[in-house]
């Protein structure tokens, strides 16, 4: 069934994919219905990789996958995901687009996101991580004055004795930026980070 | 030091075209805030103290001796034009440090979308200058007109800017025209992932108006510029939306066009192109091999895409120009930066076929030590 809803998605075809997905809710299966909906995400970040689809695929195969998602979630008393994945945008940094198509996904995907927005102090982000154990913290950043809010950041966090899997992601992301920051890991592109979720994050049920 | 027998201009134009030269030739590309720290500015107090900006530049000019293209004008707030800065140029509201923003931040583009999906139908029928004058006029609470959207008076400034600095310098400017890439431009209207949805929902009107309404108008601007100024080498401005965002087939449609029009521009006036490649062209960089002309231009790359990768895939094609990334130039040792670059002339620079430059330009929270290596690497470094 899985393939039912990918090869939707590749063709575009997002009202036959939410009606099927309304049919499967309204006969009670509306925990296959999401499973086979992030199967089906899962298929789009491998064509993707393959270069069968491109970036706008992948966008509009996580959108389509979440409002799906949507119709699930209110006929479910317990939700699984894969995991907890906190983002933001770094302070000193105002960007925003990219960091919100990574969301997009990672969501699609399985993952528990919550998302601080741009220009995050340490101070939120630790408080963030105090409420989520196990979370992975995702950090974004295009321009240079991101380099040391990163460092900043991940400083803070340790000195806050917490020791979650940190990726920095974005424009900037590379080896240089992942050990002058201290994070463990650095993510050029979306199926990356996810790599390194699936692998770091703790499946929950909310 | 190596002893300098050639022209700076003549030494780039010979890299171009794989001969060899005295030393590897050298372009640097500064911004106003990271000349500012030299004189105890922030990046906000350096916007506001464009004087001290310029008297930064001309320090380490002596310092070093000179470089052999002065990258420029990056930086366009040194023209004292209100933003935005023309009809073909960046339009989207900015963030600026000590205003937006603490004073030790970059100046940022806000991602703010200024034209919503039923914008590609307006902008079809209402021409670009008249669109770009409503959604500017609404952003910025302006009263700009068409005639002034069309005006060519910044173009102007920055064409005498660039005379003057060249006479007085031995040199001349890697000219960069105030027209930017038409995707680039509109994409930042939408925003890129509304964008990206545009061109899977609506492809042919997305086509039609980057490259059938915006992009004529845009190479007419280039064009004008380009023969106006007295710059021997300019930019080609393409910094995004390459593979793997849109395929190969969009590529073609958006930027392709636009690449090729631009270099029939410059090559028709004897001059040298120079693509200025933003973010990772991995993929990409087999279209130069297979659209730009042998020994003609130069690639800019800016520390994402693989400069050895693209040396294979080039050869002799292409001089390649480059390219450590801002945060190498921000977090790495100067000798780490010297091993890097004498790596580069060893390596992209061994059929001469190299020119030493940061990737990009050098941001506001370089490490001026690393830029210092480059010049010692370019100025001292010869393999035998």
């Amino acid at each position: 069934m899985s393939n039912y809803f990918y090869a939707r998605i590749i063709n575009m075809e997002e009202q036959e994919v939410l009606n099927r997905v309304q049919e499967m809710v309204d006969a009670g299966q509306a925990a296959e219905a999401l499973a086979q909906c992030r199967e089906a995400m899962k298929m789009v970040v491998k064509a993707y990789e393959r270069r069968d689809t491109y970036l706008d695929g992948l966008l509009d195969g996580a959108r389509i996958v979440n409002r799906a998602a949507a119709i699930c979630y209110g006929k479910m008393d317990a939700i699984p995901y894969l995991g907890e994945v906190i983002t933001c945008t770094v302070e000193d940094d105002v960007h925003q687009n990219g960091r919100l198509m990574a969301v997009s996904v990672l969501q699609a995907y399985g993952f528990h996101t919550n998302d601080l927005g741009g220009e995050v102090s340490p101070k939120r982000i630790i408080e963030a991580l105090k409420q989520t154990e196990g979370a992975v913290l995702a950090l974004s950043g295009l321009v240079s004055s991101c380099i040391d809010s990163m460092k900043r950041t991940v400083s803070a966090v340790r000195a806050a004795g917490l020791d979650p899997i940190i990726i920095v992601c974005g424009g900037l992301a590379c080896a240089h930026l992942r050990e002058y920051s201290g994070a463990q890991y650095y993510a050029k592109l979306i199926p990356d980070t996810i790599e390194i979720c699936s692998r770091h994050c703790t499946p929950v049920t909310l | 030091m190596i002893k300098e027998t050639m022209d700076p201009v003549d030494r780039i134009k010979a890299a171009v075209r794989f001969e060899e030269t005295d030393r590897t030739p050298l372009v640097l590309a500064f911004c106003s805030p990271l000349l500012g720290k030299l004189k105890g500015l922030t990046p906000a107090e350096s916007y506001q103290n464009l004087p001290l900006v310029v008297e930064a530049e001309e320090e380490l000019w002596k310092e070093f001796g000179g470089w052999d293209l002065r990258y420029g004008p990056i930086g366009l707030h040194d023209i004292g034009q209100t933003y935005p800065f023309g009809a073909h140029f960046w339009s989207i509201p900015r963030a600026m440090p000590g205003v937006d923003l603490p004073d030790y931040a970059d100046v940022q583009n806000r991602e703010i979308q200024l034209m919503g999906p039923d914008g590609y139908d307006r902008l079809k029928e209402m021409g670009w200058y008249a669109f770009w004058c409503e959604q500017v006029n609404t952003t910025y609470h302006r009263n700009l007109t068409v005639e002034q959207a069309k005006s060519t008076d910044f173009m102007k400034v920055k064409v005498e800017r660039a005379k003057k600095w060249s006479a007085t310098h031995g040199t001349q400017v890697l000219y960069s025209a105030s027209v930017m890439d038409p995707v680039n431009l509109l994409s930042t209207w939408r925003t890129a992932s509304d964008f990206l949805l545009d061109l899977r929902y609506q492809p042919k009107k997305v086509h039609e108006c980057v490259h059938d309404v915006i992009m004529p108008i845009f190479l007419k601007a280039y064009e004008a510029e380009v023969r106006a100024c007295e710059c021997d080498v300019v930019m080609v401005p393409a910094a995004t939306f390459q593979q793997p965002f849109i395929n190969a087939d969009n590529f073609e449609v958006l930027q392709g066009d636009w690449i090729r029009g631009c270099n029939d521009i410059i090559l028709g006036e004897g001059k040298i192109p120079v693509y200025h490649l933003d973010s990772n062209w991995d993929e990409s960089i087999y279209w130069f091999k297979e659209n730009v002309p042998y020994q003609k231009g130069i690639m800019h790359l800016g520390g994402e895409t693989d400069i050895f990768k693209a040396k294979e895939i080039l050869g002799d094609h292409m001089c390649l120009m480059g390219d450590a990334s801002c945060v190498a130039m921000q977090v790495c040792r100067p000798d780490e930066i010297r091993d890097y670059y004498k790596k580069l002339v060893d390596v992209i620079g061994a059929d001469n076929g190299y020119i030493m430059c940061e990737g990009c330009f050098l941001s506001a929270h370089t490490n001026l030590d690393n830029v210092r290596a480059i010049v010692e690497v370019a100025k001292n470094y010869k393999p035998r």
